[in-house]
C-alpha cells in the first residue's frame, strides 16, 4: 500500500494529477479483464467516438475528475470508468439516476432469482 | 487468453442448464459478457457490475444504441491486441521506407494494418543506442490499444503512474530493466489525443531473422518502452 495522495493539500494540483508522487512498487501482477468491464468498455466505445459520438473521452475525464477524491481512491480502475460513464450518460440525458438504480434492483432480483441466491 | 478461457468446459459443479437459465432471466446479458467467473459464480454481482448491465438494458430500451453495436464494439475490443503491434515494429524493423512513415506519421503508416485509432494522434518513438523511451499516462490510461489492447494492470497503477515521471531507471529496474548510465531515458506523459508506441532496438543477433520471427519476440512491454527485445 502506498501513501494516500496529499494532492488535495497541494494548491492547483487534482487529486488524479500524479505525476511525481511517492508511491511505492509497481506491482507487475497481469489480471484478466473480466466480462463486466469488457461490456462496460464496449457500451463506452459504442456511444463514443467509434460509435453514436454520444459521449467522449473528455466528458469521461472531467467526470472522474469531478467525482471526488474520497469516490476516486476507493473505485477499482474499471468501477470508475464505469461510474465516470454514468455520470455523462445521465449528463446527456439518456436516463435518470432514479431509473438506473432501479433497473440495477430489478437485474439483481432476476440474477438471485435464477441463481438460487 | 479470454477466449481460451471461454472456451474451456465448465467444471466446477454447474450445468450449463444453469447458465442457461441465467440467460433466459437477463435476455439482454449477452452470451459473451455472461461468462462469470466460475468463483464468484456463487455470489451475488457487484454494484457496477450490475450497473454495467442496466445501463446497456436502459440504453437498447430506449433506443440509443444496439445489442449490435455493442457486439460490434465488444468484438473490435477483442480484436485489439499487442501481436498488432508486434507485426508493425517487425516490419519497421525489415523496411526503412516504412520506418521513417511510421515516425512521420504513426496513423498514416498504421493504416497500413488496418489500424484506426479512432482520432487520437498516434506517434512512434524510436528507441537508439543512445535514448531509450518510455510511456506513461500520469492523468489515467492513456494507451494506444488498437495496437496494443487494453493496457495491462501496471499501466494503469497509481504506483506506475506516479513514479516512472521522476525515477524511470528506478521503475525499469522493478521490470528487469537496466539501462546503461549513458543511456538518456525519455518519458513520455500520453494524452487523450496523443498516444504513443515505442520501436525498441531490434537485438544483435537477428539480422538473418525474417519479419514473422521478429514479431514474436517483440513484447507489449518492450513497446511501453519498459523491457527490451532479446534474441531467443
Amino acid at each position: 500500500m502506498g501513501p494516500k495522495f496529499t494532492s488535495a493539500s497541494e494548491p492547483g494540483r487534482g487529486y488524479h494529477d500524479i505525476g511525481g508522487l511517492d508511491y511505492g512498487e509497481v506491482d507487475p501482477t497481469i489480471t484478466e479483464v473480466a466480462p463486466w468491464e469488457k461490456l462496460s468498455i464496449a457500451i463506452g466505445n459504442s456511444m463514443g467516438g467509434q460509435g453514436r459520438k454520444v459521449i467522449n473521452t473528455d466528458m469521461g475525464r472531467r467526470a472522474r475528475e469531478g467525482m471526488g477524491e474520497e469516490m476516486y481512491n476507493e473505485l477499482a480502475y474499471f468501477e470508475r470508468t464505469t461510474e465516470s460513464m454514468k455520470i455523462t450518460l445521465i449528463e446527456q440525458g439518456l436516463f435518470t439516476e432514479e431509473e438506473l438504480e432501479e433497473r440495477m434492483q430489478d437485474i439483481a432480483k432476476r440474477i438471485s432469482e435464477v441463481r438460487g441466491l | 487468453m479470454t477466449n481460451e478461457t471461454e472456451k474451456q468446459e465448465p467444471d466446477h459443479g454447474h450445468s450449463h442448464g444453469d447458465l442457461d437459465a441465467d440467460a433466459h432471466a437477463l435476455e439482454h446479458i449477452h452470451d459473451h459478457d455472461r461468462q462469470f467467473q466460475p468463483d464468484l459464480e456463487d455470489t451475488p454481482p457487484t454494484r457496477y457490475e450490475l450497473m454495467v448491465y442496466a445501463i446497456r438494458e436502459l440504453l437498447i430500451e430506449k433506443g440509443h444504441v444496439t445489442q449490435e453495436e455493442i457486439t460490434k464494439a465488444r468484438n473490435t475490443l477483442e480484436s485489439w491486441q499487442p501481436s498488432r503491434g508486434a507485426e508493425i515494429v517487425a516490419r519497421a524493423w525489415t523496411d526503412p521506407d516504412f520506418k521513417k512513415r511510421l515516425l512521420t506519421d504513426g496513423n498514416e503508416a498504421m493504416a497500413d494494418f488496418g489500424v484506426d485509432a479512432g482520432g487520437a494522434k498516434l506517434t512512434v518513438l524510436e528507441n537508439t543506442d543512445e535514448v531509450q523511451n518510455v510511456v506513461v499516462c500520469t492523468l489515467c490510461s492513456c494507451y494506444p490499444r488498437a495496437v496494443l489492447g487494453l493496457p495491462p494492470d501496471w499501466y494503469r497503477s497509481k504506483a506506475y503512474r506516479a513514479r516512472v515521471v521522476v525515477e524511470p531507471r528506478k521503475v525499469l529496474k522493478e521490470f528487469g530493466t537496466e539501462i546503461p548510465d549513458e543511456v538518456t531515458v525519455r518519458v513520455h506523459d500520453s494524452l487523450a489525443d496523443l498516444r504513443y508506441l515505442v520501436i525498441p532496438k531490434r537485438p544483435a543477433g537477428t539480422e538473418d531473422w525474417s519479419q514473422e520471427q521478429l514479431a514474436e519476440i517483440v513484447t507489449r512491454d518492450s513497446m511501453v518502452g519498459v523491457t527490451n527485445p532479446k534474441a531467443l
